[in-house]
């Protein structure tokens, strides 16, 4: 198993900072720069600590107080237009708020494998041995496992990653209002091995020593490059 | 001394949408009593804060940011290393003014110098970049030869490291780091300014 069987289903940049209490006067001119350059911005929430709004049904992007962050559903592999919204979202966001330092900075990527069923799913994590499931009884029952998972987390002098892995079952069930002859009902159940990493950085750094491009491509390359010796490739 | 617990959960203080911004569930309860009937109140949940290891002030540096990357920009790599050298040069420069020894001080400087053309390549960093290079290049334009003095010479020491450890800091950020050069007596507008003033005053 390789991080190429998975597809990216979500990434998350989030950066952190001491109270801005500025976002109570400048979230206005925030998001109004932001819907000149977005103009499919739809608002989701404006509230004096959190503003938050959606763009193209794909982002969520959310500031408060003391964070903002980015979320990206079905990236491109590459995170190129993740990349360029979250640069100029960045940009804005410490220019409007005033902010000099973040205390955290983290990208969470967030990679899925579909399974037709709990076994196969199950069996899939495994695979990649990192978790020793003993046979027979066990706590004196003799049924079988399902939906493992595993978690940990490195933490280095300036950065730390916490690795994720686990089975999920996703069920949706979707019945449409009577009368409405152009919907169909939905129902599906699927399986899904997911793979999620998060990597953050540790203490503060200055605006001036942050750019996007450089950060998020290099989290990217670690994460594909490192990846492997955890899906047992 | 305090006993300190720190728990690191796994799953809590995640890259993530911030809290405010999900939806949160508000409990209800019912309190049901013999006499009097039921009554139905809703708690509004305090705040929690996950505990997630002792709060750091550490300052991360550049190096620390992107070291242990392999893909890091051109630029960026070609900036750091040339402004550790220059660090190392005016370091030089301050020893040598401190034994009085100007002639080592000025060529110390001069190696310092002679770098400058090759950061002004790496100015695709950021505008502030540039504005800090292109006025270190300007201030030693306009000096014409003449040596840093040891207070300029500390001043352009404290420019350095601020651009080292910030390599991309904004414009506005720039022009307040370049002014305390010019509060040393070295001129940052290029020397054809003055005859562009000349022709506009014309």
């Amino acid at each position: 198993m390789d991080l190429s069987d998975f597809e990216l289903d979500q990434s998350i940049f989030e950066f952190r900072y001491s109270p801005s209490y500025l976002h109570w006067d400048k979230a206005g001119f925030l998001w109004n720069d932001a819907q000149i350059k977005w103009p499919k911005l739809k608002i989701k929430r404006g509230e004096p600590n959190v503003t938050s709004f959606t763009l193209d049904n794909t982002y969520e992007i959310a500031v408060t107080l003391e964070k903002a962050s980015v979320v990206c559903y079905f990236p491109k592999s590459d995170l190129a237009d993740f990349i360029e919204k979250v640069d100029y979202f960045v940009g804005a966001t410490s220019k409007q708020l005033d902010i000099s330092q973040f205390t955290r900075v983290g990208l969470r990527l967030l990679y899925l494998k579909p399974y037709p069923n709990v076994e196969s799913a199950s069996g899939a994590f495994l695979q990649a041995k990192l978790l020793n499931l003993p046979g027979g009884l066990n706590f004196g029952l003799d049924g079988s496992f399902s939906l493992p998972e595993f978690a940990v987390r490195w933490e280095g002098s300036a950065a730390g990653v916490t690795v994720r892995l686990r089975t999920e079952g996703r069920k949706i069930d979707f019945d449409p209002p009577m009368g409405i002859r152009e919907l169909e009902p939905f129902h599906q159940e699927k399986f899904v091995l997911v793979y999620d990493i998060d990597y953050f950085t540790k203490g503060t750094l200055t605006v001036g020593q942050f750019r996007t491009q450089d950060w998020i491509s290099n989290v990217l390359h670690v994460v594909r490059r490192d990846s492997r010796k955890f899906l047992g490739a | 001394m305090e006993t300190e617990v720190t728990a690191y959960p796994n799953g809590h203080d995640s890259t993530g949408l911030p809290e405010g911004a999900e939806t949160r569930l508000v409990p209800e309860i019912q309190i049901i009593r013999a006499s009097g009937g039921s009554e139905s109140r809703v708690v509004e949940l305090p705040e929690s804060r996950p505990v997630t290891g002792r709060p750091t002030a550490r300052r991360i540096t550049t190096e620390e940011l992107y070291s242990r990357f392999e893909n890091v920009s051109p630029e960026l790599n070609s900036a750091v290393r040339l402004l550790s050298l220059s660090l190392e040069y005016i370091d030089q420069s301050l020893l040598a003014h401190r034994d009085n020894d100007s002639i080592e001080a000025d060529d110390a400087t001069q190696r310092m110098q002679g770098l400058l053309p090759e950061l002004f390549c790496c100015r695709s960093l950021g505008d502030g970049f540039g504005i800090v290079v292109n006025g270190l290049m300007c201030a030693f334009q306009n000096l014409a030869g003449i040596p840093l003095r040891r207070d300029q010479a500390e001043k352009v020491r404290q420019t350095l490291i601020k651009l080292r450890s910030e390599p991309f800091l904004r414009a506005e950020d720039a022009v307040q780091s370049i002014d305390v050069l010019e509060e040393v007596g070295l001129v940052l507008e290029p020397a054809e300014f003055n005859y562009l003033a000349d022709i506009l005053d014309e």
